[in-house]
C-alpha cells in the first residue's frame, strides 16, 4: 500500500514510520512538502491509498488539497495532521474519505491506528506475559494510568478469557486492605483501566457490575499462543512482578510437560 | 401550571361568559321584579357589560405579556378573576335577587361592609399571590404540605368573603380571617428570609401601598363619585378599582421579574468572564514556561519520560482549546483533566499524591474546568503533598435522585469560619454548578481533618441556559 505525507515539518513522523513499518515491505511512504503540483502528479501516476495532510502550510491549505485529491481519487483515505482544532463542519462534507484528525504533537499510536484503518486491518494489541507484563500497540508501549490498573488488566489477561470478579481482583491486588477501602481502590483501578483503553482506542474489556470480561479478539498474547499449542519460547516466569501469577506458571508448566 | 396562550384565553373566555351571563340575567331579573337599588337599572346591563369588557381587555393584555414574565400567572389570574366575579355576585344586585327569593339580607348594610371586607380579603389574596410568587421563585422546592396549606388558604379566603356576607356566619369568618392572617405572616417571613432582602421589602411595601390607595380610593368613591361615573354605583366602582389594582400589581411584578431576568443574564455574563479569567490564568505564559521546563527536565531523564511529560502537557492544552466554548463537559473528560494536571504536578515537584477515583456513576456532565480549581486548592493549601498517607479522592454516585460528586482530601483542612483560602476559586465553582445545573455545593473542613467538597446535581432538571 502506498501512503503520502504532506507536511512541511515531517521529521518526527519520518522516524516513527521508519522504525515501526520498516519490516512491512508492502507499505511505502512518500513525504512531500507543500508542493501542490508534485503531489497531484504523483497521485496521478501512482495509486495512493492514503494521505496524511497537514492543514496549515505556507503554500497550500490541507483541506483544499484533500478536496482535490478526493475528487480525483474517490477511494483515497485522508487523515489530517494538525495542531488546531478542526470543527466537524469542516470534515463532515469530506467523509467518508476523511478518517479523522491526528493532533500535533503527533501520537505514534494514533498514527498507527489510522494506518491500520487505512489497511482495513484491525489494530492488534501485543501482550507480553513471559517475563514482565507489558502491552504494545502499533509498536508503542502502552502506558497505563496507574500500576494497579495495569495489574488489574494483567489479572484479567491471566484469566485467559474467563471473567474476573471484583472479589478475586481485590484478594489478589489488595490482600491487606479492609474490604471497603479495597472496593474504593478497585473502582479507581477500573476507572483508570477504562480510561486507558479508551485513550488507545482498544475497548477489549467489558465492564460489568463487579465483574470484568475480556474480548480476546485482536489480542496477540504469548501465553495464549502457547496454550493453543504454538511453539513459543517460555523463559520460566510468567508476569514475574506479580505475586498472584504463580498458579498460572504451574498451568503453563503442566501444559508444556504434557506436550513432551 | 404552565401558562400558555390557550389557557389564558380559556380563562378569559370563562370569566367573560360568567360576567355576561350575570349581567344579562340580573338586568332582566331586576327589571322584571322592579327592585330598587343604587344603580340605574335600565343601564345596569350596559354598564356592567362595558366594565366587564374593559376588565377582560386588561386581563387578556396583561396575560399575554405575563406568562413570559410571571410564572404561574394563569393559575393565579383564574383565581383572581373568580374572586372578582364573586365580588360582583355579592353586589347589591345579587343580594336583591337573594332577598327576592326570601333571604332577608339587609342590602344597605352591604356597601360599606362590602368595600371594607372586600378590599381586605382581596388585598390579602393579592398579597398571598405576591408571596407565593416569590416563595416559588426563590425556593428550589415548595414542600408538599406548604402547597396544600396554601390551597386551603385560598379556599378559606373565598369562604371568608362569603361568610362575611351573611351576618350569621361571622364567627366562621373571624376564624378564617385569623388563618389568612397567620398564613400571610408566615409567607411574608418566608419570602423575606429566602429572597433578596430588598426585593421582598419592596414588593411588600408596594403591595401595601397599592392596597391602601385602593382602600382610600374606594372610600372616597363610595361617598363622592357615586353619581358621576356612568351613574353607576359602588359595585361598579369596586370592579374598576379592583381591575386597576390588579393591573398595577401585575405591572410591578413585570418590572421586578424583568429586572431579575436581567440580573440573571448579568450573572451569566459574569460567570462567563470568570471562566475566561480562569482559562487565561491557567494557560498563561507563566504556566506554559513552567510546564515546558518540566518537559525539558523529563527528557533529560530519558526519552520515554520526556514523551510522557510532553503527552500530559498537550492533553492539558488540548482540553483547553477543545472545551473552551462549552459550558458543560462529560464528567470523564473533567476527571481526565484533573488526573493529567496532577501527573504534571508530580513530575514537576517530585511529590506523588495518590488520586483515587471512586467512580460508581459517570454518565453526566459538569461545568468545564470546574474540578480543577478544587485540585489546585487541595495542592496549594492542604499540605497534602507532604503528608504521609495523604491522598485526594473523588467520589461519584447517585443518591436520592441526584448525582453526588465529592472532592475530598485528608490534608490539613482549614477553619471554615476564617476567610477561605482562594475563596474566589470555590465561589466560582459553586456559582457555575448552581447556575448551569441547579446544583448545590457544600464545603466541609476542619483543621487537621481534611477538606470535603460535596456537589449535588439534580437529575433530569431543566437546565437553565
Amino acid at each position: 500500500m502506498r501512503f503520502i505525507i504532506v507536511d512541511d515539518e515531517a521529521a518526527a513522523l519520518h522516524l516513527f514510520l521508519d522504525s515501526t513499518y520498516s519490516a512491512d515491505s508492502d507499505l511505502e511512504f512518500r513525504f512531500f512538502k507543500d508542493d501542490r503540483e508534485a503531489i497531484l502528479r504523483y497521485c496521478r501516476d501512482h495509486k495512493v491509498d492514503g494521505a496524511f495532510l497537514d492543514i496549515r502550510m505556507p503554500r497550500i491549505n490541507g483541506v483544499e488539497l484533500a478536496k482535490e485529491l478526493i475528487a480525483a481519487h474517490p477511494d483515497i483515505d485522508v487523515v489530517f495532521l494538525t495542531g488546531f482544532n478542526v470543527p466537524e463542519s469542516t470534515i463532515a462534507p469530506l467523509r467518508p474519505n476523511v478518517l479523522g484528525v491526528s493532533h500535533k504533537p503527533l501520537n505514534p499510536m494514533e498514527i498507527g491506528q489510522f494506518i491500520d484503518a487505512m489497511r482495513k486491518k484491525k489494530s492488534v494489541l501485543k501482550v507480553r506475559t513471559f517475563g514482565t507484563f507489558d502491552c504494545f500497540l502499533h509498536g508503542q508501549l502502552v502506558r497505563f494510568s496507574s500500576s494497579k490498573s495495569k495489574e488489574l488488566f494483567a489479572l484479567l489477561i491471566a484469566k485467559n478469557g474467563k471473567s474476573l470478579t471484583m472479589e478475586t481482583a481485590i484478594t489478589a491486588l489488595w490482600p491487606n486492605k479492609d474490604v471497603d477501602k479495597a472496593k474504593i481502590l478497585y473502582r479507581d483501578a477500573v476507572w483508570r483501566l477504562r480510561s486507558t483503553l479508551n485513550e488507545i482506542n482498544f475497548p477489549c474489556v467489558g465492564f460489568g457490575r463487579a465483574v470484568l470480561t475480556l474480548n480476546k479478539e485482536n489480542i496477540s498474547c504469548d501465553y495464549y499462543d502457547l496454550m493453543e499449542g504454538k511453539d513459543v519460547p517460555y523463559p520460566g516466569s510468567f508476569m514475574e512482578s506479580y505475586e498472584w501469577s504463580m498458579p498460572v506458571e504451574d498451568v503453563i508448566e503442566q501444559a508444556l510437560n504434557g506436550r513432551k | 401550571m404552565v401558562p400558555t396562550k390557550k389557557r389564558t384565553y380559556f380563562v378569559a373566555a370563562i370569566f367573560a361568559t360568567l360576567v355576561f351571563i350575570f349581567a344579562i340575567v340580573s338586568g332582566f331579573v331586576f327589571r322584571h321584579f322592579g327592585l330598587e337599588g343604587n344603580l340605574s337599572y335600565a343601564s345596569a346591563v350596559e354598564h356592567i357589560v362595558v366594565l366587564a369588557a374593559s376588565m377582560l381587555v386588561i386581563i387578556v393584555l396583561v396575560e399575554t405579556v405575563s406568562p413570559f414574565i410571571v410564572p404561574g400567572a394563569t393559575w393565579n389570574t383564574a383565581l383572581i378573576a373568580f374572586f372578582i366575579l364573586l365580588t360582583l355576585l355579592c353586589s347589591n344586585d345579587f343580594v336583591g335577587l337573594l332577598n327576592h327569593w326570601g333571604a332577608k339580607i339587609d342590602p344597605t348594610a352591604f356597601p360599606g361592609l362590602l368595600l371594607q371586607w372586600g378590599f381586605y380579603a382581596f388585598g390579602l389574596l393579592t398579597l398571598t399571590f405576591v408571596f407565593r410568587f416569590f416563595c416559588h421563585d426563590y425556593s428550589q422546592e415548595i414542600p408538599k404540605r406548604a402547597r396544600l396549606i396554601s390551597r386551603f388558604i385560598f379556599i378559606a379566603n373565598y369562604l371568608l368573603y362569603i361568610g362575611l356576607t351573611f351576618a350569621q356566619m361571622q364567627w366562621i369568618a373571624a376564624m378564617l380571617t385569623c388563618l389568612v392572617v397567620i398564613y400571610w405572616g408566615v409567607s411574608l417571613t418566608h419570602a423575606i428570609l429566602s429572597s433578596g432582602r430588598w426585593n421582598a421589602v419592596a414588593i411588600f411595601a408596594m403591595s401595601i401601598g397599592v392596597f391602601s390607595l385602593a382602600m382610600i380610593a374606594s372610600e372616597a368613591v363610595s361617598y363622592t363619585f357615586t353619581d358621576v361615573f356612568f351613574g353607576a354605583g359602588i359595585e361598579s366602582m369596586l370592579a374598576i378599582l379592583i381591575a386597576v389594582m390588579f393591573f398595577a400589581i401585575y405591572l410591578i411584578f413585570a418590572v421586578i421579574a424583568g429586572r431579575k431576568m436581567n440580573e440573571n443574564v448579568k450573572k451569566e455574563k459574569q460567570l462567563e468572564e470568570m471562566r475566561n479569567n480562569i482559562l487565561k490564568n491557567q494557560i498563561s505564559p507563566h504556566f506554559l514556561f513552567n510546564s515546558l521546563n518540566v518537559v525539558k527536565a523529563a527528557y533529560r531523564e530519558g526519552k520515554e519520560r520526556g514523551d510522557y511529560a510532553m503527552d500530559l502537557l498537550s492533553r492539558l492544552l488540548r482540553y483547553f482549546t477543545e472545551a473552551a466554548d462549552l459550558t458543560l463537559v462529560p464528567l470523564n473528560k473533567e476527571l481526565d483533566l484533573v488526573n493529567s494536571y496532577l501527573q504534571l504536578y508530580t513530575l514537576k515537584t517530585g511529590h506523588e499524591v495518590p488520586l483515587i477515583f471512586n467512580i460508581v456513576e459517570e454518565g453526566y456532565e459538569v461545568p468545564f474546568f470546574s474540578l480543577q480549581p478544587l485540585l489546585e486548592n487541595a495542592l496549594t493549601y492542604s499540605g497534602i503533598d507532604s503528608k504521609e498517607d495523604g491522598y485526594i479522592q473523588i467520589d461519584s454516585y447517585r443518591e436520592d435522585g441526584r448525582h453526588v460528586l465529592i472532592f475530598s482530601d485528608n490534608g490539613g483542612g482549614f477553619d471554615p469560619k476564617e476567610i477561605k483560602p482562594d475563596s474566589y476559586g470555590i465561589k466560582n465553582v459553586k456559582a457555575r454548578f448552581a447556575l448551569s445545573l441547579r446544583a448545590t455545593t457544600e464545603v466541609q473542613s476542619s483543621l487537621g481533618e481534611g477538606t470535603r467538597v460535596t456537589i449535588r446535581i439534580p437529575i433530569n432538571q431543566e437546565k437553565k441556559t
